[in-house]
């Protein structure tokens, strides 16, 4: 009967069939940059932030009256640093201090590079080039336990992993990044070909040695395909601009540690030209981070952007459905004087609308899905970087699709049921008498 | 007319509108029983209550006070469920202004009260059968827009008849149709009333066709006054 109704008044529901159709499209466009920016907030950095300290390490300049041109040689300043990072790991509240000389992305203890990698097993299933992100550590250095790195059941623990250093020709992967280049597999023990050297094109073999979890710097990342190799033998530290990343002990109140680390640090940790330019808390560092790259004001923007549309197209589905049913209150007055209840009277308006939104739905849906087919967003996300990113749902184009999917015909179903379920209890309830004198 | 065979019995029947300013007696201590099989009508000007009494007979309205019963069932206690059933088992409607759905073809409307009932048969059958009753078989998939007045009135008077109801209340059948169209109608109506021994009560201003009906209630000012 809900069917033969709908075609019945055919000429009436195309409009709104259309309008629908629309709306669903708009929605999508609308909800999609909300979903991913709210997935990539609330993803978990995978990592223990809380109780991070950063440390910038600045160097006096040459016009300094503090500045001294003995201590300038790398060597010295080297030796002066070591002599920094042991007074830091003597420091009774901290655990770990690891040295950081390189940035990527605005977070402090990325290494940054990418690489470029054939993929392989046993055999070569993948021929693309893939960029991965590198985290490059030092023996000795417990660079991933300051970082509070997790290990992963079956590979070496972390800290088995920081106490010798990884072989040139060794490296650990992200666990999300082992199960997508050796799905089903352990990875452990596999071999990736790496073209690591661009000028002569040779590739070498590369053993996975170890797993560790993926982690993502800051709110506004993902977690990206991630190695862990050793750092290169001639690295050299930078004399200036170095960060300190130190992790408290787990009873430690990082705010109090902070108060009365400052001090001691700007007296006892001034060795040749170095000095203490600022101690931050790594959420600082992060927030920090983000408020240069306006992060969340680019969020908020969105948010209330995206709220503003909704709320409109909501506001406006739900209008032209109310007038739709306030224009049948004679048919209902009709209905009631033959034997139909109040509630058959709404279970019908509502179900005629549910179907007629489902349909319209479906084709908008639809419709967007070749666009997005079209753009070839079903060929798997790179970030503006080119690295390649965690497979989790945001970028499962699959997943992606059907949640963003529910969540926009959640929005509308919930529109269309407003807008029908009031005048259509309101139509109801009235004497079918002044109903049927509805003109 | 004191019957035990009453199909319709009201006794102090009053009804009464009111606004914040303004109170409006409608219907004043209306007692009347109405036999099985028998037609009546209701006269009187207009705004006297004569709809008002037949909306009430019709379980459309309910009255300020007084006591209704429809087939020996007092139905002041009802539920709107309950009450929706005895509109679709008990009474069919004509209106003076037909009120077919306009979305609905003229099998579907006279299919209408066999959606809300529990009727036994092919309700496709059945309205095709209410139908031809009224001469209309040929016009089944012709929208209410396709209509004369006269076509319209019959598919109401189909529409009314097809769950076999024992009463049918009609609002001023012929109020809005030519003296010629009229006449079809009310014929139609006095068989129904005649071969198929249904009760009917009628609204109308005409003289001519209430002078044909079994008995005449005059209204005026909500009381019946003859």
């Amino acid at each position: 009967m809900i069917i033969r109704n709908l075609w019945n008044r055919r000429r009436s529901n195309l409009w709104l069939f259309i309008e629908l159709i629309l709306v669903s499209i708009l929605t999508w466009v609308i909800v999609d940059p909300i979903a991913v920016v709210t997935s990539d907030l609330n993803m978990p950095l995978g990592y223990d932030a809380d109780r991070l300290v950063a440390l910038q390490l600045n160097s006096y300049p040459n016009s300094s009256e503090l500045y001294r041109a003995e201590n300038d040689s790398v060597d010295t300043a080297n030796s002066q640093l070591d002599a920094i990072m042991a007074k830091l790991r003597a420091y009774p509240e901290v655990k770990y201090a690891s040295c950081i000389y390189s940035m990527w992305g605005g977070a402090p203890g990325m290494s940054s590079t990418s690489w470029n990698y054939f993929i392989t097993g046993d055999s070569i299933i993948d021929k693309k080039l893939k960029s991965v992100l590198v985290f490059e550590v030092d023996a000795g250095e417990n660079t991933l336990e300051t970082f509070g790195f997790k290990s992963v059941p079956g590979s070496m623990t972390v800290e088995e992993i920081s106490s010798k250093p990884l072989g040139d020709r060794e490296i650990v992967l992200s666990k999300e990044m082992a199960e997508r280049y050796f799905p089903g597999r352990n990875a452990i023990g596999q071999y990736l070909i790496s073209n690591i050297d661009r000028e002569t094109g040779d590739t070498s073999k590369i053993k996975v040695v170890g797993l560790v979890s993926g982690v993502k710097w800051h709110s506004m990342m993902r977690s990206y395909d991630l190695v862990v190799k050793s750092s290169a033998p001639d690295r050299k530290r930078r004399l200036n601009s170095t960060k300190i990343v130190l992790r408290l002990n787990d009873n430690t109140d990082r705010n109090d540690f902070i108060a009365a680390f400052k001090p001691w640090a700007a007296k006892n940790l001034c060795e040749g030209n170095y000095f203490v330019q600022s101690v931050l808390s790594y959420d600082d560092v992060i927030r920090k981070t983000e408020d240069d790259y306006r992060i969340h004001s680019q969020n908020t923007l969105k948010y209330i952007l995206g709220a503003f549309f909704v709320v409109n197209l909501i506001l406006g589905t739900i209008g032209c459905f109310w007038l739709q049913t306030r224009r049948r209150v004679e048919e209902i007055g009709i209905r009631r004087s033959f034997g139909a209840t109040r509630g058959r009277i709404v279970r019908m308006l509502v179900s005629e609308s549910v179907i007629l939104a489902t349909a319209a739905f479906i084709i908008g849906d639809l419709i967007y899905l070749q666009y997005a087919l079209k753009e070839g967003l079903d060929q798997g996300y790179v970030n503006n970087n080119g690295l390649n990113l965690v497979d989790n749902w945001i970028n499962h184009f699959g997943q992606h699709f059907i949640i963003v999917s529910a969540i926009v015909y959640l929005i509308i179903i919930v529109a269309v049921i407003i807008g029908t379920l009031i005048p259509a209890v309101k139509a109801a309830s009235v004497n079918p008498v002044d109903a049927l004198r509805d003109e | 007319m004191e019957s035990n065979n009453n199909i319709i019995s009201l006794k102090g029947i009053n009804k009464v509108y009111r606004t914040k300013t303004v109170e409006t007696q409608a219907l004043e201590d209306i007692n009347l029983d109405v036999a099985d099989g028998e037609i009546i009508s209701i006269m009187g000007p207009s705004g006297c209550g004569k709809s008002t009494l037949l909306n009430i007979i019709g379980l459309l309205d309910t009255p300020t006070s007084g006591t209704i019963e429809l087939c020996g069932q007092p139905v002041e206690r009802l539920s709107d469920k309950q009450l929706a059933a005895m509109r679709n088992k008990t009474l069919g409607f004509v209106f003076q202004s037909f009120h077919l759905i306009s979305s609905l073809n003229v099998l579907d409307n006279v299919m209408l009260p066999l959606m809300y009932g529990h009727h036994s048969g092919d309700r496709k059958a059945l309205a095709r059968e209410a139908l031809e009753k009224v001469g209309l078989s040929n016009r089944i998939h012709h929208m209410p827009s396709q209509l004369s007045g006269g076509q319209a009135q019959r598919v109401a008077i189909a529409r009314a008849i097809v769950g076999d109801p024992k009463i049918i209340l009609a609002d001023e059948p012929c109020g809005n149709l030519d003296s010629r169209m009229g006449a079809e109608i009310m014929s139609l109506l006095h068989s129904l009333n005649r071969d198929d021994h249904r009760t009917i009560v009628m609204v109308t201003h005409n003289e001519e066709q209430a002078r044909d009906t079994d008995r005449i209630l005059h209204f005026f000012d909500g009381r019946q006054v003859l």
